[in-house]
């Protein structure tokens, strides 16, 4: 399957991407980032970051505000789910927590996708070139 | 007399119902205040009044909900610039 349109099949499932390709930096985590259990995937999250941050230091930055973004995506996304499935929703004619999951869902499918071109991109540039921590740092530096 | 009062309070809340929960950016906090919110004021043979209270605090905490979307939206395209730019400077170094 095209991988671009593979990756628009599902929110859950573009948003695992990026980990994958970051599995490129850090090639002994042997984790399935297709297996879109939350959980695991949550471990997955700090595992790569507490790497990263070990073995590309000017990357902890970066790592981190990703691991924090996911993890907020993620949890906010079972949160409505757990709302939506609550008895109380059946007392309201008009669904609202379902428009602003939709909406949720929608949002983030269109624009995950930039975002993961993007950091992919870092990735392959990172994996290619062994002076990269240099750059990187001077860069977020710069950004903070 | 009751209606009078009740037709303030209502007034009184579409005036300043807006951005009442936007100090909240916690979405479990808002999710478990909009339960508690409707567990409160809608049971059987609810009236119009507390009907009509509930609806106007829920539809805000939806509004603070979106908010929270946006802001996370926000970020994420933080996040893509920096990495643009860290792209953007690694092609434009010498080699």
């Amino acid at each position: 399957m095209n991988l671009r349109r593979w990756r628009k099949r599902s929110l859950i499932n573009s948003m695992v991407v990026p980990l994958n390709m970051m599995t490129d930096v850090v090639e002994d985590v042997n984790l399935n980032v297709w297996d879109v259990g939350s959980s695991r995937n949550l471990k997955l999250d700090q595992i790569l970051s507490m790497k990263t941050a070990r073995e590309r230091p000017g990357l902890k930055d970066f790592a981190t505000s990703y691991q924090q973004i996911m993890g907020d995506i993620l949890s906010g996304e079972t949160r409505l789910q757990q709302v939506q499935e609550s008895n109380e929703i059946g007392k309201w004619e008009r669904d609202e927590i379902s428009n602003i999951s939709s909406s949720h869902k929608e949002i983030f499918e269109k624009e995950i996708e930039s975002f993961s071109e993007n950091f992919t991109a870092l990735v392959e540039e990172i994996t290619q070139n062994e002076n990269f921590d240099e750059i990187i740092c001077t860069t977020l530096r710069s950004t903070h | 007399m009751l209606n009078s009062w009740q037709a303030q309070i209502n007034t009184l809340l579409k005036e300043r119902v807006s951005g009442l929960f936007k100090g909240i950016e916690d979405l479990d906090s808002l999710c478990t205040l909009r339960n508690e919110i409707i567990s409160a004021l809608i049971s059987e043979g609810t009236g119009e009044f507390e009907m009509g209270i509930c609806s106007v605090l829920v539809k805000e905490i939806a509004e603070q909900i979106t908010r929270i979307i946006i802001l996370r939206v926000r970020r994420l395209h933080e996040l893509e610039t920096m990495a643009k730019e860290i792209i953007d400077k690694f092609n434009g170094s010498p080699p």
